[in-house]
């Protein structure tokens, strides 16, 4: 793991303890990558978990204090936002789905420790889509982008409605009707996901535990550049870990994914949390995995491009870096 | 940030600088509690001014600076809710508009040298004309020294006015703090209490005054009155 051991934010990911022996320089360094990957927040939770905050430089606690506020009051807007689109969307007599951060947030996951969301995501049935609009307005959203192209791009080609936000709150909202664009190779079908929602927080929905966690893993290996994505990554971590104390999380999880067909997905989720985070995954489900994984030239490709951008400056930047974020993201699209 | 102040030609580089610093202080200093106020301190008083743009707080903060109390900010007033003490920013002060003839005005009359003081006029700001004046050394040498708030004045600015000091309620006072701060909200629990506290350590008017002058001396008076009250705390 030539790339990642060397990376300063990982390792104290990694091992949080290390932060009460880390010099000024290291400090910097440390707190500069987790500023821009979105963990500074993190870094706090972890140290405030283990207790350690009074050992560390003044300054540094004084950076955590700020992290910590600005999640517990992003977590607090986030909740306030699911009751008003609760309340916006009396009438509908379908699931309402929460989706990644408002779920986690909804489930109190570990990975919203530390965690600032700005926007909440939904999906209802693709019936219901017109029907949501105009709840939303009427109830005081306005849409975001006002222009006839992007407007056009979004009802013909993206998976949700263009992206509206309540003028008071400022919270952006994004409503789904599946989980991938239109025009993505994967169809994963969104029914099933549907139908095996679970109830959550103010009568909303959220997927189940592992329709969740693949649903993370397809945004960030199907959906997005990987560049500086070391926080979906994390959660990634955080869900296996979690999730991964109940054994039939570990039963289901390959054959789900092989039901909605995000195998891929999950084995490179699979294989670059243990690669960077040490994630515990258990050797059957490694096992079980392994015939989803790509080419030995992919997987070559794979394992030097993704350490190489998923933090922000690892590898050192310059044409290493320029080739693997580029070549990524044409994989994705 | 408010898209008026990126980008800026330039020629008016420095205020986008300055919008820059109070973005930054804004967004990732929330371990303190955020006052929109003008605040200076001397010998254990700790003066909180809160006010909206316009009202004068900038020149009245700025004009004490020059009268012997310690700068701790023109318009941002730091809270430390763990020590409960506040914390000096003394960045350079931004001037605007009327208020550059007053400040030159006014330090010229103690400080031969003030010419030194004071950047070129940045005109055709999104705020129009600025000028940035440097802090009393004083208050330089002293950004390590917090103080004890214990005295909150509204201030209000009216050229026509005759110079009163007026009494207010402490429950208007707490309520004129938690408008003018910053984060308030974002804080939540930890920022009620330590406004409330605040609140109940100081003694609290409304001044209103129709010059810099008169300011300093509404202010200096309403010290002087409360010197027992704050002394008994």
């Amino acid at each position: 793991m030539p790339h990642t051991d060397s990376n300063i934010l990982i390792n104290v990911l990694r091992n949080p303890n290390l932060m009460t022996g880390l010099s000024t320089y290291e400090w910097n360094e440390c707190l500069r990558e987790a500023k821009i990957a979105g963990l500074a927040g993190r870094l706090a939770a972890d140290a405030i978990y283990l207790d350690i905050i009074e050992q560390l430089p003044l300054k540094v606690q004084n950076t955590f204090q700020s992290n910590t506020y600005k999640s517990q009051s992003s977590t607090r807007k986030i909740k306030w936002e699911i009751n008003r689109v609760r309340r916006a969307m009396q009438g509908n007599d379908e699931k309402l789905i929460l989706l990644k951060g408002g779920a986690y947030i909804a489930e109190e996951l570990k990975c919203t420790q530390g965690r600032v969301s700005v926007d909440l995501d939904v999906l209802v049935a693709k019936n219901r889509i017109d029907f949501a609009e105009e709840k939303f307005l009427a109830a005081g959203w306005e849409h975001q982008v006002e222009n006839d192209y992007d407007q056009k791009y979004y009802r013909e080609y993206a998976h949700e409605l263009p992206p509206m936000v309540h003028p008071e709150r400022y919270i952006s909202i994004d409503v789904y009707y599946t989980i991938l664009p239109m025009t993505s190779r994967v169809k994963p079908d969104i029914q099933k996901m549907i139908k095996d929602s679970v109830i959550s927080l103010d009568g909303f929905y959220v997927f189940s535990k592992v329709d969740m966690l693949l649903h993370n893993v397809v945004h960030l290996f199907q959906d997005e550049e990987i560049r500086s994505s070391l926080r979906n990554l994390l959660e990634q971590h955080d869900m296996f870990t979690e999730f991964g104390q109940n054994e039939t999380f570990w039963q289901s999880l390959v054959p789900r994914a092989v039901e909605l067909g995000l195998t891929r997905s999950l084995y490179y989720s699979l294989h670059f949390t243990k690669l960077i985070f040490q994630t515990d995954i258990p050797e059957n489900v490694m096992t079980e995995i392994a015939p989803y994984g790509p080419g030995a030239l992919t997987m070559g490709l794979m394992n030097w491009m993704v350490p190489a951008v998923i933090s922000t400056t690892l590898g050192a930047g310059g044409l290493n870096r320029w080739i693997c974020q580029n070549g990524l993201y044409m994989r994705s699209h | 940030m408010s898209d008026e102040f990126v980008p800026l030609p330039a020629k008016i580089g420095m205020v986008s600088l300055e919008m820059g610093l109070n973005w930054h202080v804004a967004s990732d200093c929330k371990q303190y509690l955020m006052f929109h106020a003008g605040v200076v301190a001397k010998e254990g008083v700790g003066l909180i001014m809160p006010a909206a743009s316009g009202s004068g707080k900038s020149t009245l903060a700025a004009g004490l600076s020059y009268r012997g109390w310690q700068l701790h900010s023109d318009e941002f007033g730091l809270y430390d809710m763990n020590s409960q003490e506040l914390v000096p920013y003394p960045r350079a002060v931004s001037l605007k508009n009327e208020s550059i003839a007053v400040m030159r005005d006014w330090v010229s009359s103690v400080d031969d040298k003030y010419n030194e003081y004071f950047t070129e006029e940045f005109h055709g700001t999104p705020k129009g004309t600025i000028c940035y004046m440097r802090p009393h050394k004083d208050s330089i040498d002293k950004m390590h020294v917090k103080t004890r708030p214990n005295l909150i004045i509204l201030p209000i600015f009216d050229a026509t006015a005759t110079p009163e000091i007026r009494p207010i309620t402490k429950a208007m006072a707490f309520f004129r703090l938690v408008l003018s701060s910053a984060n308030y909200g974002d804080i939540g629990k930890d920022a009620f209490l330590a406004i409330s506290r605040i609140i109940e350590e100081s003694e609290v008017c409304e001044i209103i005054y129709p010059n810099l002058e008169e300011a300093v001396k509404l202010v200096e008076e309403f010290v002087e009155k409360t010197s027992e009250s704050r002394g008994q705390l």
